[in-house]
C-alpha cells in the first residue's frame, strides 16, 4: 500500500448515493482510507449531469459537467461508487465540449484519473479486503451495463469478493443482460422497465442467493424494488458496503 | 491439419448436407441409382447438360437434360466450384446449367470435382472474373433449403430441396 | 409539435400481456445467443473482420455516387435497367409501372424490408395486381394481415396453432395441421404453383456490387431464387446504401451476415444476379430491373450519424436488445424494430412520430457489442434525443423538469435545500417499512415495483469539515 500513501483521492459520491444511501459513500470512503489514500470529499458536488445528457438536454448537462470538472480535476484520482456516473465523467464529459477546447482538454485530464470504485481498488490501489471466515452466505453480483460494457469491468468486483472470502458467489444466468433501470427510462417506460427487472429477479431467485450486490445504486434500487414487490427476502446492498464489513 | 477436401466435406455436413465421395465421374450414375432407391424415388432425374455429365452412361435411370419442372423430384446439377471455408457449392448459370435444378426438385444432387475446390469465396471471384459475359445468375448453395419461421424450429425443404447430396469426385 | 408520437406505452402494454408473444421472445432470447456464439467459433477474429466491414461501408458511403454510377453502367451493359428513386412514392410508381408493362396479374415476392418501408404491396394491389409473399414468415403475416415483428423472422410472434388456423381459413382444404413439418410442407405445395403462374418476381437485395453490377440476395428457404428464375420479369427493390465496391468486399460481409442474423456460418442460398438471362440460357427472366430507393437516407450522408447507413439488416441488434425482448417488434410502430429501428425510423418516418423509438432505451449497449458493422447505436440514439430536445419534441413539462434539475444541481445551496425538504417527506410517506408504494411523479416506477425510501441523512452535506 506504500505506493498509495499520501496520494489524494476525490470521492465523488453521486447524487443517488448522497441522497438515497449515504452509507454507501461512507463505506467507499472507509475502503479508500484503508487502501492508504488521502480521501477528500469536495463539497459542492451534486449530480454529474447524466440525467440531462441522456435526455438530450446538452445545455443542462454541460452546466453540471463544467462545474464538476473544475471541482474534481485538482486531485490525483477521482473515485466513483457507480459505473454509470464514472462512465459519464470518463467517457462523456470530453464529448460534451467539442466546441470548447479548453474545457475539453481539462475534461480529458479528468477522464484519465477517474475510476469506478472496484476498478480503482483492484487496478490502481492493488488493495485486498481483509479475509473473513465463517459460514458463507450465497450472494449474487449484478454487473451494470456501464461497468461491463463501457468500462470493461467484470473481474474486479469478483476478485474483491473472492479475496474477502465471506460469501459464496453464485453464477447468474443472463448476467450480461440489462436490469431495466436506465435512469429516467425506469419512470418513463415503467411497465417495460419493471418487466425487464422481473427477468433479472427471476434469474436471481433461481440462484437462491440471500444477498444481491452490485456497483450501481440505480440498478440496485430497481432490483430491490422489484424483489420486494415480489415478496423476496433477498437483501440488496452496494458492493462498497459488503467490502467494508470487515474493515473497521 | 484437414485437407481442403476434408474441410469442405466437414462443412457440408455441418450445414446438414450429405456427402458422398467417389473415385471418378463414371461412378456417379450408379450412386444416383442407389440413392434414388434408398429415397424411394422413381429412377429418373433431370440432369445438368454439362458435357461431362451428358457423356456418362446413365443406364437404369431415365435422364433428361432440361430445366426442372414442377413435377421433377430429383435434380442433378454440376457445380463450378466448392468453397471449403463454408461447404458452399457455386453454380454459374449458362446454357448447360439451369438454376432451377438446384431449387425445384425435392432432392438435389450436386457434383463437384475435388480439383474444383477452393479455400475461400475470394478464390471463386478470381475464376468468375475470367468468365465473359459474367454469369447472369450465380447460386451459392450451402446445405439444403430450410426455414425457422414456425416457432423458431428448424425445418428442411422450405421451398428448395429437403435433401442436398454433394458428390465429391476424386479425379 | 407537428407529429404526434406513436403510442409506445400502449403497444408495450399489449405486448407484455401477450403470453404467446412472451413465450416466443423468451425462447428467442435464450436460443439466439447460443447459436450466434457457436457460429462465431469459426470466426475468431470477429473484431478484425467487423472493423474491416465498417471501413468498407464508410468508403462506399463516401463514394456512393461514383459506385452507384458504376453499378448502373454494369447492369445496363448486362442488359438490365436501374431506376433510382428519391422518394417512396417514386419507387412505388416505378415498380407499378414496370409491372404494368409486364402485364402482370400475379406477382411473387420474396422478403424485402425496403418494400415494407414503401408499403409496396398496397400500391400493387391498388393497381389491380395480386401480390404473394413467398418467404414462409412473410406469407404467414400476409395471411394474417399484419406487419413483420422482426426483420429476419417476420412471424416470430406467431404460434404453430395460429399458423394452422390461418392456413385452414385461407387454403380451404382439409389436411392435417398438427406439426410444424406439416405446415411447412403445406406452404411449400401451395406456393409452388404460384411461382410458375406469376409474371413478375420481386426480391430485395442485401448488397449491390459496383464492380460487376451484381445484386446479392441472401435467403435460407430458396424462395427468392424461385422468384428470380421462374417469372419473366425480375425486379430487385433495394435501398441506396447497399452498394459496395467489389466481390472481395462481399466475402467480408458474407462472413458476418449469417452469423449475426441467425447464428449460421452461411445461409443456404446466396445468389448473385447481374442481369436478365444470358445469351443461350434457357432460364431466368428476360427483363431485369433494379429499383434503388433513397427514401430519406441521403439526408444522413456526411453527417455525424452517417454510420447508421452501414447497416446490413442482420437483426443482431434486436436479437440481443432487452427492450425488444420485452415488447417485441410491433410496439416500435413502424418497419424496423429494435435498436436499428430506434435510430433509422425517425430518419425515414419523422422524429416526432417515431419519438419513443429512440427514447425507449436504457443505453445498455448490448446492440453495439454484436453489430457486425460497428454502428454506434446508443450514441446515435442519444444524438436523436438531443435533436428532439432542441426541436422541443418532448413536452414542456419534461423540458422544464430537466431545466429545473440542472438549475438546482448547479447550485449546492438550492440542492441542499431541496434535499433537506424532500428526503424527510419521502421517508414519512414510506412509513416504518421504508418502502414507497406510490409516488405522484414516479407512477411508472411503481408498476409492479416499489421504491426503497432514502435511508436518511446525507454524505456530502453531513461531513465534519
Amino acid at each position: 500500500m506504500a505506493v498509495n500513501k499520501g496520494k489524494s483521492v476525490a470521492l465523488f459520491a453521486t447524487c443517488l448515493v448522497d441522497l438515497w444511501r449515504p452509507a454507501v459513500a461512507r463505506a467507499a470512503e472507509r475502503l479508500l482510507i484503508k487502501a492508504g489514500f488521502k480521501v477528500a470529499v469536495p463539497s459542492g458536488q451534486t449530480c454529474c449531469g447524466q440525467v440531462n445528457y441522456n435526455s438530450g438536454d446538452q445545455k443542462g448537462a454541460r452546466k453540471l459537467a463544467r462545474r464538476h470538472i473544475m471541482l474534481l480535476v485538482p486531485f490525483d484520482y477521482v473515485v466513483v461508487p457507480s459505473g454509470s456516473c464514472a462512465d459519464m465523467i470518463k467517457n462523456h464529459y470530453p464529448a460534451l465540449f467539442g466546441n470548447d477546447l479548453d474545457v475539453q482538454k481539462t475534461a480529458q485530464v479528468l477522464s484519465g484519473k477517474t475510476y469506478e470504485l472496484t476498478e480503482f481498488l483492484v487496478r490502481i490501489a492493488r488493495w485486498k479486503p481483509s479475509r473473513a471466515g465463517g459460514v458463507k452466505r450465497k450472494l449474487v453480483y449484478h454487473d451494470s451495463c456501464s461497468c461491463q460494457r463501457s468500462l470493461r469491468i467484470y473481474k474486479e468486483p469478483r476478485l474483491l469478493l473472492e479475496a474477502q472470502g465471506k460469501y459464496d458467489l453464485q453464477a447468474l444466468t443472463g448476467e450480461d443482460r440489462c436490469c431495466g433501470f436506465g435512469g429516467l427510462f425506469s419512470v418513463k417506460y415503467g411497465e417495460v422497465s419493471s418487466h425487464m427487472a422481473g427477468k433479472k429477479t427471476a434469474a436471481i431467485a433461481a440462484t437462491e442467493a440471500e444477498i444481491l450486490t452490485g456497483a450501481d445504486l440505480g440498478c440496485l434500487l430497481n432490483l430491490s424494488g422489484k424483489l420486494k414487490a415480489e415478496g423476496s427476502a433477498c437483501e440488496v446492498r452496494h458492493i462498497a458496503e459488503i467490502l467494508a464489513e470487515e474493515e473497521a | 491439419m484437414k485437407t481442403r477436401a476434408e474441410t469442405f466435406a466437414w462443412n457440408v455436413k455441418n450445414q446438414l448436407g450429405k456427402v458422398h465421395r467417389v473415385a471418378s465421374l463414371e461412378k456417379v450414375p450408379a450412386l444416383v441409382r442407389r440413392l434414388a432407391e434408398q429415397l424411394g424415388l422413381e429412377p429418373k432425374a433431370v440432369v445438368a447438360a454439362a458435357s461431362d455429365l451428358k457423356d456418362l452412361n446413365w443406364k437404369g435411370l431415365e435422364v433428361e437434360h432440361r430445366p426442372a419442372g414442377i413435377e421433377d423430384v430429383l435434380g442433378i446439377s454440376r457445380a463450378m466450384a466448392g468453397i471449403a471455408e463454408t461447404g458452399t457449392l457455386v453454380f454459374a448459370s449458362g446454357k448447360s446449367n439451369p438454376p432451377s435444378l438446384n431449387f425445384i426438385p425435392e432432392y438435389s444432387i450436386a457434383i463437384v470435382r475435388e480439383s474444383e475446390l477452393v479455400d475461400t469465396s475470394e478464390e471463386v471471384w478470381v475464376i468468375l472474373r475470367e468468365k465473359q459475359p459474367f454469369p447472369a445468375t450465380i447460386n451459392m448453395v450451402t446445405g439444403p433449403s430450410r426455414t425457422g419461421d414456425i416457432e423458431q424450429t428448424l425445418f428442411l425443404g422450405a421451398h428448395g430441396p429437403r435433401e442436398l447430396h454433394v458428390v465429391m469426385v476424386k479425379s | 409539435m407537428s407529429e404526434t408520437p406513436l403510442d409506445f406505452e400502449k403497444g408495450a402494454h399489449e405486448a407484455l400481456g401477450s403470453a404467446t408473444l412472451q413465450q416466443a421472445l423468451g425462447k428467442f432470447q435464450t436460443g439466439y445467443p447460443l447459436l450466434r456464439a457457436r457460429a462465431m467459433q469459426s470466426l475468431p477474429d470477429f473484431e478484425k473482420v467487423r472493423t474491416k466491414a465498417a471501413r468498407i461501408k464508410d468508403f462506399s458511403l463516401k463514394n456512393l455516387d461514383k459506385l452507384t454510377d458504376q453499378y448502373r453502367e454494369k447492369v445496363e451493359a448486362n442488359g438490365g435497367t436501374v431506376h433510382i428513386c428519391e422518394t417512396a412514392a417514386d419507387a412505388r410508381k416505378t415498380v407499378v409501372e414496370i409491372c404494368r408493362q409486364a402485364e402482370a396479374k400475379k406477382i411473387t415476392k420474396s422478403k424485402s424490408m425496403v418494400t415494407e418501408e414503401l408499403a409496396l404491396n398496397d400500391a400493387l394491389e391498388a393497381a389491380g395486381m395480386e401480390v404473394l409473399e413467398t418467404d414462409l414468415g412473410e406469407y404467414i403475416i400476409q395471411l394474417a394481415g399484419e406487419r413483420p415483428s422482426h426483420i429476419v423472422g417476420p412471424a416470430l410472434h406467431k404460434t404453430k396453432e395460429e399458423v394452422a388456423q390461418l392456413f385452414k381459413a385461407h387454403h380451404k382444404t382439409r389436411r392435417k395441421r398438427e406439426t410444424g413439418e406439416q405446415l411447412v410442407r403445406e406452404a411449400r405445395e401451395v406456393l409452388r404453383e404460384k411461382y410458375f403462374a406469376s409474371e413478375v418476381g420481386i426480391t430485395g437485395a442485401n448488397f449491390l456490387i459496383a464492380e460487376t453490377g451484381t445484386a446479392v440476395i441472401v435467403t435460407n428457404e430458396g424462395n427468392a431464387d424461385l422468384c428470380r428464375i421462374l417469372p419473366n420479369t425480375h425486379i430487385v427493390v433495394t435501398s441506396m446504401e447497399k452498394v459496395i465496391p467489389t466481390l472481395d468486399d462481399l466475402s467480408v460481409f458474407l462472413r458476418l451476415l449469417a452469423r449475426s442474423a441467425s447464428g449460421q456460418e452461411m445461409t443456404s442460398y446466396t445468389t448473385l444476379v447481374s442481369g436478365p438471362r444470358g445469351p443461350g440460357e434457357s432460364e431466368g427472366p428476360s427483363s431485369f430491373h433494379v429499383v434503388i430507393v433513397d427514401g430519406g437516407r441521403s439526408k444522413l450522408l456526411g453527417t455525424d450519424q452517417q454510420a447508421l447507413l452501414r447497416c446490413i439488416k442482420c437483426g443482431a441488434c434486436m436479437n440481443v436488445c432487452p427492450v425488444y425482448m420485452s415488447v417485441g417488434g410491433h410496439t416500435y410502430g413502424w418497419v424496423y424494430p429494435g435498436p436499428i429501428g430506434a435510430v433509422l425510423n425517425p430518419v425515414l418516418n419523422g422524429f416526432g412520430t417515431m419519438y419513443h423509438n429512440y427514447q425507449a432505451s436504457t443505453f445498455c449497449g448490448a446492440c453495439e457489442e454484436v453489430c457486425p458493422v460497428k454502428i454506434p447505436l446508443t450514441k446515435i440514439m442519444r444524438d436523436w434525443r438531443t435533436r428532439a430536445f432542441q426541436e422541443r419534441i418532448p413536452g414542456l413539462g419534461a423540458r422544464l423538469a430537466l431545466w429545473l434539475w440542472a438549475a438546482i444541481a448547479a447550485n449546492p445551496f438550492l440542492y441542499n435545500l431541496a434535499a433537506g425538504a424532500g428526503i424527510p417527506i419521502l421517508r414519512a410517506l414510506a412509513g416504518k417499512k421504508g418502502v414507497l408504494k406510490s409516488l405522484p411523479l414516479a407512477k411508472g416506477w411503481m408498476k409492479g415495483r416499489v421504491l426503497d425510501a432514502p435511508e436518511g441523512g446525507r454524505f456530502v452535506r453531513g461531513r465534519k469539515r
